[in-house]
């Protein structure tokens, strides 16, 4: 069993990855990508932080299992946004989405 | 160190497979190639849940996002493709890595600096079972908001894409 | 080499391995012979030493029930790839038999001097045999991955599955999970075949392949959880255990029927075989791919597939292996296997085609509410004390 800042620091490297991808890029599925890494380093955080505790404990998991169910309606609602953008605009670029700009 | 046994040589194996396989997601020319190595990352963290003795939950990461979101995600990557992409440089760039490696380096100080790394997995982990019992009795709210929230993305997802036939 | 024109050729080129092999074998056991006399060496790291082979040939059989229990054994021949791959080729040969036989026709009639019943060898060596042609412009390293992943994701579902209560690869407590973490891949490997093709058809054939493998899914797992409610338990094992006085399939015949033919749409056989259609779209998703490639997809793959929804309907319905005491309980596995495979292979010869829009609708609506309904009676028997979960 590896100690617990090992998987801290994995969890910490997704979520910089995460992160980097999310402000970089301007293609909306590159930043869906990104957002789904960061959902699962937190996730990765809880279930790391539920197998430590003195006690043990299975709430980490529970929340990791709302975490992940709540991605999935997400991405759906995310990929149907971004199909209807696709048909409109014919173009899944971020930065042409400029109609409502003052 | 110690002797170095087979769970450090699959966690660092998982940890290299994992990462790189994030940054492709982001990085890959082809998007599809993309698409597949974020599915490839989602099997890496289903990978770290087993380490950490909760295989339930990596069963439920593998069947939800891989079997599902990541098969809902290709589809659309596939759907919306086209041959060229360029990804235009710029300020972003530049403001990306500042803000990454703030980032980086902000969190990875806080963990390494507490007092975090003293502790010691307990002896046995929770029994995958007390999750039932936990989702039915404390946190039965969550269980109704979820459903209801998953019941609002179907039929928004459906509202949203459906093509409007004459 | 020379070609292989008849049986009489093949038994030759049998014979001539098997002496190459035996001649390699009696040198070895020659030279390490001499080598013990020579050097004095009391022991090689053998755990049998060959000159003893031919002394003592009853410790040989200690030897191979020792091999027998190691998991090599288990995860290559037993209830592992040799068994389902060999359950697999038996499949495809009783398949185009027991059509042709219901059609009036006669089926493979001339590999083998009886029946047809080496044409299974006869497909794959011309399989081998055949070119491999990649389209142009698709795109190499997926095309050529694919086969390979459909057939390695095929097979890990099996390490779960137990031919009885000593023979499986990985006993597991959440067995009924792992599967269905597996199934889930199937989705995935179906759209890069489709997408690698760079064609229109197969793309069309992989999105409709697609759509009914995602639509039966949910069906598929709400019936098996019938089969959980009432043992209590996700080892597939203790599944089995607990239909020692009755089969689940008395107490939960709607879940048995709703989970069979989720198994068809799953595994694209008739009638929902919509996705490979021949007459239709040209082979479906399929249709770029030739030689091997296409032998390992639509050959192996799919039997495997078989193989593991048969295997799945009688743990969860038919009582596994659990029969009268005179045979050994593997043999009724094979035996209750054998019989739900054969229905699954029925459909093909009986039934059309189902259309695409009929398929969705039907796995959406109805067999979702056919499983809930299933759930229901089983709560119901479940808090009227007439079942206890753990022992029906």
């Amino acid at each position: 069993m590896e100690p617990l800042v090992n998987y801290l620091l994995i969890s910490v490297a997704l979520f910089t990855i995460g992160v980097y991808g999310l402000v970089t890029k301007r293609n909306a599925l590159r930043m869906l990508f990104a957002i789904e890494i960061i959902i699962n380093s937190a996730t990765l955080n809880f279930v790391a932080f539920s197998r430590f505790l003195s006690t043990p404990s299975i709430t980490g998991q529970s929340i990791a299992m709302f975490a992940i169910a709540l991605a999935a309606a997400e991405a759906a609602v995310g990929l149907a946004i971004i199909l209807v953008t696709f048909r409109l605009k014919n173009d899944v670029d971020v930065s042409e989405l400029k109609e409502l700009r003052g | 160190m110690g002797a170095i046994d087979l769970a450090d040589i699959v966690f660092y194996i998982l940890a290299i497979i994992t990462l790189a396989s994030a940054i492709l997601a982001l990085e890959a020319k082809e998007i599809v190639y993309g698409a597949l190595a974020l599915a490839l990352s989602l099997l890496g963290v289903a990978g770290f849940f087993i380490l950490l003795d909760a295989t339930f939950l990596a069963m439920f990461q593998i069947t939800v996002y891989v079997g599902a979101i990541a098969v809902l995600i290709i589809f659309t990557v596939m759907l919306v493709r086209r041959e060229k992409w360029v990804e235009k440089e710029g300020v972003n760039r530049v403001a990306g890595i500042f803000v990454t490696l703030l980032v980086a380096l902000g969190m990875g100080l806080v963990v390494l600096q507490s007092n975090i790394g003293q502790r010691v997995a307990s002896k046995e982990a929770a029994s995958f079972t007390q999750i039932g019992v936990q989702i039915l009795s404390l946190y039965w709210p969550v269980i109704i908001i979820l459903s209801l929230v998953l019941s609002a993305a179907v039929i928004g997802a459906i509202a949203l894409a459906k093509l409007d036939r004459g | 080499m020379t070609q292989i024109r008849s049986f009489s050729d093949f038994l030759i080129r049998v014979i001539k391995i098997v002496a190459v092999l035996a001649i390699i074998g009696g040198i070895f056991v020659v030279a390490t012979s001499f080598l013990q006399i020579m050097f004095g060496m009391s022991e090689l790291p053998l755990p049998i030493s060959p000159s003893d082979l031919i002394t003592n040939p009853s410790a040989l059989i200690s030897l191979l029930t020792g091999l027998m229990d190691t998991d090599f054994f288990r995860i290559s021949v037993f209830p592992g790839f040799t068994f389902v791959a060999l359950y697999g080729a038996i499949a495809g040969l009783w398949e185009r038999k027991l059509l042709a036989k219901m059609q009036m026709r006669v089926g493979p009639l001339y590999a083998g001097k009886v029946e047809g019943v080496l044409q299974p060898i006869a497909d794959v060596l011309k399989l081998l045999f055949k070119e491999l042609i990649t389209p142009k412009g698709a795109d190499r390293f997926l095309f050529g991955l694919v086969p390979v992943l459909t057939v390695v994701i095929s097979t890990a579902a099996i390490a779960v599955i137990p031919v009885s209560e000593h023979w499986v690869i990985a006993q597991s407590d959440f067995g009924v999970l792992v599967i269905f973490a597996v199934l889930g891949f199937f989705p995935i490997t179906v759209l890069i075949t489709a997408w690698s093709s760079n064609s229109k058809f197969p793309f069309i054939g992989g999105l409709r392949a697609l759509h009914q493998m995602v639509a039966y899914e949910i069906p598929l797992i709400l019936s098996t959880l019938v089969a959980v409610m009432y043992s209590g338990s996700l080892n597939l094992i203790n599944i089995v255990n607990a239909q020692s006085t009755y089969w689940f399939i008395l107490f939960a015949p709607v879940s048995a029927i709703v989970f069979f033919i989720c198994g068809l749409a799953e595994m694209e056989r008739s009638p929902y075989d919509l996705p490979e259609a021949e007459s239709e779209l040209a082979s479906g998703w399929l249709a770029e791919y030739s030689g091997m490639n296409f032998g390992l997809i639509l050959g192996i793959a799919v039997y495997i597939k078989v193989y593991i929804f048969s295997a799945l309907f009688t743990i969860f319905f038919l009582g596994g292996w659990l029969g009268p005491n005179f045979l050994p309980p593997e043999f009724w596995f094979i035996l209750k296997t054998a019989i739900v495979t054969t229905m699954i292979l029925l459909p093909r010869g009986v039934l059309p085609r189902s259309k695409i829009d009929v398929l969705l609708r039907q796995g959406w609506a109805r067999f979702l509410l056919l499983a809930i309904v299933n759930i229901f009676i089983a709560i119901v028997l479940i808090q009227a004390g007439v079942i206890v979960p753990g022992a029906v």
